[in-house]
């Protein structure tokens, strides 16, 4: 079984969107998932609905939508090729951007059902005995949200290595900048080049299998009950 | 009474049974549906017969064709898929044909330069549809390889799946330079564009077949004949297709060479 020098190209290209896209959507995702935990507003519901937005909507719609907003006809678009120097469309940046936005529901939801469940009462805890709120949520929280917080990862990282649609898009199918592997999969199969697209698939397949393994096994090296009661013992002190 | 009553019941029912006495379903690209709709209107009253539109990618169709889908005629966007159904034993014999000839066109932001020099000196983003997978995709890069830029342009080549999400592309204000359908334009109504001289490329045919499962065979020969006559090849100038070429199946109007039809001075 070979892999050509492009496959790997886009297969390394699409590692890289997806570990990025994670990292972004941990920073925003982990402080807007507590946010809205928090808020006490009738427009929390709203917001809530807005972010699962991105699963209604069919990727390649999303991605139309998405032409639409980076197109410098138009002011954010044009604002953002002004001050980038280059449009957001097909370039890394803009996939990544169209991924975080893709990807969203898949790192706020789980996170949000975690910090609701048991999160708000630890941090109300935390707070009683006189932790200020930042140290709280940092060291009370997010430790017990851990296996929240793994599989929010996990999800988006799988999510982000499979994107198509959006991709498809808004890409431009540059070969090491936008090609990534779902979009050479795609092509190989519509010229019916079979054997490629399933050498591909698999290796798609392996490699995220490998990569999600992995991160399950992070994050159950302690296991969760343990954790919690160790973070209540931290809230004690 | 009941008599009565069972001739009322009749003469309900004898509409809706005139209406499916008749109906073809037809498998056209996605590129080619609006065309189509345009000319269907025409045959379904003259043939008494409704049809049914199904409309994809090629390839999405060719799949559905080969595994069994109800189609009786499929009008593909190029030749590759007919070719294939027709080795696969798919089709009726004969009965692939050649019923457009899709026209590449040049997207430009103002209609003021002349496009060679335009494609020259361009250096940000040309967005053509994906050689690989498209057949306009090839026809643009047989187009920039005739003007010796395909190797110097490829930093510049943003590749669409197909001449629909390239015209999206350019249409949305994303690029300003890029190779679409003719076809495209002239719906899209738009001014600054070049017609690709057809030496620049080969011909993209659009293919037609009549598939062995069909039900009405003779009703689809019918359509496929409407498609392929010297009226429809007219209205289909019109719209940003290029003539058919020979059509040896009819014999009946021995072809006249005196006009390459292009869809000159309308567009």
């Amino acid at each position: 079984m070979t892999i050509g020098a492009g496959e790997f190209e886009a297969l390394w290209l699409t590692l890289r969107l997806a570990t990025v896209t994670t990292l972004v959507l941990f920073v925003v995702g982990v402080p807007l998932a507590w946010k809205l935990c928090r808020w006490q507003s009738r427009w929390r519901h709203s917001v809530e609905i807005l972010i699962t937005l991105p699963l209604v909507l069919p990727p390649t719609v999303l991605g139309f939508y998405l032409l639409l907003l980076f197109s410098p006809n138009f002011a954010l678009g044009g604002w953002i090729a002004e001050t980038l120097g280059q449009p957001l469309v097909f370039s890394f940046a803009g996939l990544v951007v169209a991924s975080v936005i893709s990807s969203l529901p898949f790192m706020v939801q789980p996170l949000m059902a975690s910090f609701s469940q048991n999160g708000s009462r630890l941090a109300t805890a935390a707070l009683s005995l006189g932790m200020p709120p930042v140290v709280a949520v940092l060291r009370v929280v997010l430790p017990a949200s851990r296996t929240a917080i793994v599989s929010a990862c996990a999800l988006t990282f799988a999510h982000t290595m499979g994107e198509f649609g959006v991709v498809l898009m808004i890409g431009g199918a540059i070969p090491g900048e936008t090609e990534v592997v779902s979009i050479a999969l795609f092509q190989h199969v519509e010229v019916a080049n079979y054997g490629a697209a399933n050498r591909l698939a698999l290796v798609l397949i392996i490699v995220t299998t490998g990569l999600l393994l992995l991160a399950r096994w992070l994050g159950a090296a302690k296991s969760s009950s343990s954790t919690e009661a160790r973070t209540l013992g931290v809230a004690n002190t | 009474m009941v008599l009565k009553r069972l001739l009322l019941a009749c003469l309900c029912l004898a509409p809706a049974v005139q209406a499916a006495a008749c109906e073809l379903r037809v498998a056209v690209a996605a590129s080619f549906r609006p065309a189509l709709e345009v000319l269907l209107p025409d045959f379904e009253s003259s043939a008494r017969c409704s049809v049914r539109i199904a409309s994809g990618s090629s390839g999405a169709l060719y799949q559905q064709a080969l595994h069994g889908a109800p189609f009786d005629l499929f009008l593909s966007a190029d030749r590759a898929r007919p070719e294939l159904l027709e080795q696969q034993g798919r089709v009726l014999a004969e009965s692939r044909q050649t019923y457009a000839l899709g026209l590449l066109a040049l997207w430009m932001p103002d209609a003021s330069r002349k496009p060679e020099e335009l494609l020259r000196e361009w250096n940000e983003r040309i967005v053509v549809a994906d050689p690989r997978v498209a057949p306009f995709g090839v026809a643009a890069r047989q187009a920039l390889e005739g003007l010796g830029l395909w190797e110097g342009k490829q930093q510049q080549i943003a590749r669409a799946h197909n001449a629909g999400q390239a015209y999206l592309m350019l249409d949305t204000g994303n690029a300003q330079v890029g190779f679409v359908a003719a076809s495209q334009i002239v719906s899209g109504g738009r001014a600054s564009y070049w017609l690709v001289p057809q030496s620049l490329y080969q011909p993209i045919e659009q293919q037609l077949v009549i598939l062995r499962q069909s039900q009405r065979p003779r009703e689809a020969k019918a359509l496929a004949n409407y498609l392929l006559s010297r009226a429809v090849g007219r209205q289909l100038a019109r719209l940003g297709y290029g003539a058919q070429p020979q059509q040896p199946e009819q014999p009946e109007q021995p072809e006249q060479p005196e006009q390459p039809q292009r869809p000159a001075e309308g567009m």
